[in-house]
């Protein structure tokens, strides 16, 4: 049959690009612990997710070595969750997930109207921290000053910590005279206030049209600081809050002392994007340039170049097929299709690095690596960044309940079957046989009864997802024939998969998180985690 | 390592004969405790075959409850003990459900991948 024909390719994909680290291993070992049910179990995830919660000042440099899920890091997943008014539960889920992304992020969720927290939002410490890590990487703060550091304040409302207070003060009266309000409020974190601090793009939508205000000895600092964001977010390699910036690298000629060069990684990433985006006039060379007499590293011009990348082809993701067929025109050509793949390849040693950027970063890395090269290589990276990292999160959440599911599939008995009360077997092709005990307790039966009509949900519901899956195989197998990097076809399959999944999803998260777990310890990290 | 490869190919092998289901509920003394918790310790699946055999050489009293075979095409035959309780019979019903559940999901996956093969 052509399916199993298109099946055993998929899972050849499926699998190299499992080898290849440009997937998690779904079936990596994890501890059987049901008193770490929650754990998140996407390496990736909970290295990006320990990464957030660290920038909260929730854990320290050391747990963020770790690759694992550990205790220190589900009682910062706690924490964060107390603080940000969630479920105190230590699953991080997409509640919390999403959470972290509004408060840690500078390029989604800028409005806090829109992060759905009942309460005030500055009354809940966890804001109160994001407020202050914003604070502090805008260079609000004395970066020399250990004392100021995030981790090291009992508590980061402006209110009572004054710290907090003055670096708020100060940014609101920056914001005034950057005319993003037309009187400076008050220094406490109300909404407006809040709006005006994590509106990102707002700042370098003034900055953009602000010469002068960059060129103010009094707004160095802040310049520096949000500069480096910038950069950073364009994936270049420059530490934020004063970090130091050099670095060394191999020099061009072997002849140089020690064979390296010192490097300043934010003059470093300017140079490049002056040869990049030569259209954008960014003022130069590469050691500053002069601005009403002064020797600057940021530019109008360079928030201009920025605030465009960051605007550019906003609009939604074009439909799946449409894009598939821009896909396939552009790599009927040898030049274009080498062109697509080169870039793409490019692109995928990154796609699923979530250590320093997670998802919203690749947004701009997309757009920055994209917008100077062929319009449809440019769609085709925005239709992956789009879909591709939901979607992979879903297959993740598949494959544990195709998995799972599979297990019926063997000649087994229920695990939870018990002598003295009753043995229920599954043979090949779902045949049920099933041996009460003669002084077993009714409820004890149906216990058991009960139980395997729960695992039958998720039974049919790996079944659909296989459904899914059967079908992106046969669509992936026609697209083999293009002869387009397998990678890329894998990014476009899960793609595919996520508008697929997404009624399975709704239908699976109806059921209760807890019940999700198994009675079998051999099989506890394949159901512990809720899926949704 | 398990690999993609392996657990479609682990699927596949497990879809063999769908079109009958066999629901089979027994009632008596299980003498088996010894076997059931060594297994595990071994790491091997326990089989139902096994059970039976040794509640055989044990001389085990067993009784049959109720047997419902079900075939793909509707036809329904089923076995029921006139002493069997109420209670026993809808269990036996509630796993006939759930294995019934269960195939016809399965169908729907082999329904998906022969339309697509169609569409194709």
């Amino acid at each position: 049959m052509q399916g199993a024909q298109g099946e055993e390719d998929f899972a050849a994909l499926l699998d190299q690009a499992t080898s290849a680290g440009h997937l998690p291993d779904p079936w990596q070992v994890v501890r059987p612990d049901l008193r770490d049910a929650n754990r998140a179990n996407s390496d990736l995830y909970i290295r990006a997710l320990r990464s957030r919660l660290f920038s909260l000042g929730y854990t320290d440099d050391k747990e963020l070595k770790l690759g694992d899920l550990t205790p220190v890091l589900s009682a910062a997943i706690l924490r964060f969750q107390s603080e940000a008014r969630l479920k105190p539960d230590g699953w991080a889920g997409p509640d919390t997930k999403q959470r972290l992304q509004q408060l840690v992020s500078f390029e989604e969720e800028q409005d806090p109207e829109g992060w759905d927290i009942d309460e005030d939002p500055g009354d809940l410490p966890a804001v109160q921290r994001a407020a202050y890590l914003r604070l502090y990487t805008l260079g609000f703060m004395d970066w020399e000053d250990d004392a100021q550091a995030l981790a090291r304040q009992p508590s980061c409302d402006p209110v009572s910590n004054p710290v907090a207070r003055e670096a708020l003060r100060a940014f609101l009266a920056l914001a005034q005279k950057l005319g993003l309000v037309a009187a400076a409020p008050a220094p406490v974190l109300s909404v407006p206030v809040l709006r005006l601090l994590f509106g990102h793009d707002a700042m370098i939508r003034a900055l953009a049209t602000r010469p002068d205000f960059i060129a103010d000895d009094d707004n160095q600092k802040f310049i520096d600081a949000i500069g480096r964001v910038e950069l950073w977010l364009l994936d270049y390699d420059v530490k934020l809050a004063g970090g130091d910036n050099t670095h060394y690298r191999l020099a061009a000629s072997p002849r140089a002392a020690a064979g390296t060069q010192r490097v300043d990684a934010v003059q470093d990433a300017l140079s490049d994007l002056r040869q990049r985006f030569p259209k954008a006039n960014l003022p130069g060379p590469s050691g500053g340039f002069l601005i009403f007499g002064r020797s600057l590293k940021f530019s109008s011009q360079f928030f201009a170049l920025t605030n465009s990348l960051n605007n550019a082809h906003e609009e939604d993701a074009a439909n799946e097929a449409e894009v598939e067929d821009q896909i396939l025109a552009a790599a009927s050509s040898k030049a274009d299709s080498e062109d697509i793949i080169g870039r793409l390849n490019e692109l995928a040693s990154r796609v699923w690095d979530g250590f320093k950027r997670l998802w919203g970063f690749l947004k701009r890395l997309v757009k920055a690596a994209t917008i100077a090269i062929k319009d449809q290589v440019w769609r085709i990276a925005r239709f992956i960044s789009a879909r591709a990292r939901g979607a992979f999160e879903f297959v993740l959440k598949a494959i544990e309940i195709v998995h799972r599911g599979s297990v019926y599939l063997r000649s087994r008995v229920f695990p939870a079957s018990s002598p003295d009360v009753a043995i229920l077997a599954f043979g090949r092709d779902f045949d049920v046989s099933f041996f009460v005990s003669q002084a077993a307790a009714f409820e004890d039966v149906r216990f058991i009864v009960d139980k395997d009509a729960e695992e039958t949900h998720f039974f049919v519901a790996a079944s659909r997802i296989l459904s899914a899956l059967v079908g992106i195989i046969l669509e992936v197998v026609k697209i083999v024939a293009s002869n387009i990097a397998g990678w890329f076809l894998l990014l476009l399959a899960l793609s595919r998969i996520a508008g697929r999944i997404k009624d399975l999803v709704e239908a699976v998260g109806s059921i209760d998180a807890d019940s999700l777990k198994t009675f079998d310890t051999r099989d506890a990290a394949l159901f512990s985690n809720p899926v949704r | 390592m398990a690999s993609f490869k392996e657990t479609f190919a682990k699927i596949e092998a497990a879809i063999g004969d769908l079109t009958s289901l066999e629901v089979t509920t027994y009632k008596g003394t299980i003498n088996i405790k010894k076997t059931i918790d060594a297994k595990p310790a071994d790491n091997k699946e326990l089989d139902f075959s096994d059970i039976l055999k040794q509640l055989t050489v044990d001389g085990a009293d067993i009784q049959l409850v109720a047997s419902t075979l079900s075939r793909l095409d509707g036809d329904t035959t089923a076995f029921i003990d006139k002493n069997a309780s109420a209670a026993e019979l809808t269990a036996h019903a509630q796993l006939l459900d759930s294995a019934n559940a269960k195939r016809n999901a399965l169908i729907q996956v082999i329904e998906a991948a022969v339309s697509g093969v169609v569409k194709r």
